[in-house]
């Protein structure tokens, strides 16, 4: 596992190194996205759904008390968000794995509870705010040789496309 | 006519009997009140086994408050979208069954068509042009009804939801859920307060909202002036929310040259944006529509209600009905 840290200074970028993203990321691919409250993991996924094709006039907001949303894309994107889900009964409750297919990207916000049930985890990313400055957000990914490629594409410059 | 209705789309499980539209003759919402429960043993807080535990209870005891019996019923109507699948799934099998095996007319709802209409509920005509304010937990939308009928979203938040926004913001300062509730009480104690947190947005010339960057807003506020009283904070953030809806709200009702407004929802039933959209129409002269706070959130009665339109208006449903939930495409 290799790991790449890059800084964002702004939603838009953000947004931005999401949609690079994007273009890596395959069909049956799992990600979990971890980080506290307002780190920018909501935004981030804004950012992948542009770049897989979502339409414009589709409004990508956070599934905190929805559970999951759902878009139509290049390949389909599931986006889930676990804040509200408190244990395991609970997380198994919802049926979330018989979602989680082999056809789609899934994006997890607050994923600590389904970690132990995902076969392989690519690639997950660390959101990061020290709160040193309002907008600055340090994004940590940690991810197999297959995203060598996405990792070299990631550079600080970059990132304000 | 009487409708039975049914909800159990999110973390609620309720079921209500309502006469002619607007009479609640019974609503019962699981967890609430005490009823006898067939079951035993710890069940999840959320979603679907829960439903399952309390689903018929729930309706037998609709019956038992309301002094109707199964021949008094002449349809039953249940939300069938947009929600969880193992939610929904238990109150429309529910309702699919009843309504075989009592040869009931059966009504699919959409649940939030059905928060809109708890407005009728509060003595709204059915069918009024109006602009109504969806706010809730996973919901913030403004919606426009014309005067045929037809549902038109106007705006909707492009981010987190308010009711959501209090949840995280009541847990950032350090309270417990449900945090609208909380940040209500608070807010009602801190005297006034000079912090002016952003109002996302608020001139953005459309009609969408944004909530995730009050969220940021007081995380860093906090972090920097670590002494300031959690309820002020509170308060300010408060007033924020309010005046982003209730300025919006206004926005649409001058566009679209109405003057009926239907506020409901979970977060309706908040203290401080109940009374800021009073004076809001008061000033302006409109007529407003706030439900009682338990028909702000998730129930049945708002739906048996609608469902008695839509039965007086044929739109009834097959017993093939299925779900949308939110793993359908969104669009
Ligand atoms: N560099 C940045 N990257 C991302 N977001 C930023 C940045 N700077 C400021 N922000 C703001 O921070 C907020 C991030 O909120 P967002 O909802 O995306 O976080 P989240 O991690 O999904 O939080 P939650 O745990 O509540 O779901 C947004 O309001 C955004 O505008
Ligand atoms: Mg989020």
């Amino acid at each position: 596992m290799k790991k790449k840290v890059i800084q964002s200074f702004s939603p838009e970028q953000t947004q931005n190194i999401g949609k690079i993203c994007s273009a890596w990321l395959r069909p049956g691919d799992c990600i979990p996205l971890f980080g506290d409250l307002g780190s920018g993991k909501t935004c981030f996924v804004q950012g992948v759904a542009k770049g897989l094709g979502v339409s414009d006039s589709i409004i990508v907001n956070s599934p905190s008390f929805t559970l999951i949303n759902c878009y139509e894309a290049r390949i389909p994107l599931y986006h889930i968000d676990l804040y509200r889900i408190n244990s395991e009964e609970e997380l198994e409750d919802i049926e979330l794995m018989d979602l989680i297919a082999g056809h789609c990207i899934t994006l997890i916000e607050w994923p600590q509870l389904i970690i132990p049930k995902l076969h392989e985890i690519p690639l997950q990313i660390d959101f990061v705010w020290d709160m040193t400055s309002e907008n600055r957000r340090t994004l940590v990914f940690t991810a197999d040789s297959r995203f060598n490629d996405l990792f070299r594409s990631l550079t600080n410059d970059h990132s304000g496309n | 006519m009487i409708i039975l209705g049914i909800e159990s789309s999110c973390d609620d499980c309720s079921a209500s009997i309502v006469k002619d539209g607007n009479q609640v003759l019974s609503i019962v919402i699981a967890g609430q009140e005490k009823y006898h429960r067939k079951f035993g043993g710890v069940v999840p807080e959320i979603a679907a086994r829960k439903h399952l535990e309390h689903i018929l209870p729930v309706i037998n005891h609709s019956f038992d408050k309301s002094g109707c019996t199964w021949k008094d019923i002449d349809g039953i109507a249940v939300t069938h979208q947009p929600g969880l699948a193992g939610s929904l799934i238990v109150g429309l099998t529910a309702a699919k069954t009843l309504a075989f095996l009592h040869k009931k007319p059966l009504i699919g709802i959409h649940h939030i068509e059905a928060h809109a209409f708890s407005a009728c509920l509060a003595g709204m005509r059915y069918g009024t042009p109006h602009i109504a304010l969806v706010v809730s937990g996973g919901h913030t939308s403004l919606l426009r009804f014309d005067s045929e009928g037809n549902i038109h979203r106007i705006g909707q938040t492009l981010d987190d939801a308010a009711g959501e926004a209090f949840d995280k913001v009541a847990k950032l300062l350090g309270y417990g859920y449900p945090g609208g509730p909380i940040i209500d009480r608070l807010a009602l104690e801190s005297p006034a307060t000079d912090i002016v947190f952003p109002r996302p947005m608020m001139n953005s010339n459309d009609f969408n909202f944004s909530f995730s960057g009050l969220k940021t807003a007081i995380m860093y506020y906090r972090k920097h002036h670590p002494h300031t009283a959690a309820s002020e904070i509170a308060a300010a953030f408060q007033n924020a929310v309010i005046e982003v809806l209730v300025t919006k709200t206004l926005q649409a009702l001058t566009k679209f040259n109405l003057d009926t407004l239907a506020v409901v929802g979970g977060v309706a039933s908040n203290q401080g944006l109940r009374q800021a959209f009073h004076q809001m129409s008061a000033k302006h002269n409109l007529e407003l529509y706030v439900p009682s706070p338990k028909l702000c959130t998730d129930n049945a009665a708002m739906v048996a209600g609608l469902g008695y339109y839509k039965l007086k208006h044929n739109k009834t449903s097959k017993l093939t009905l299925g779900i949308k939930t939110n793993a359908d495409i969104k669009n």
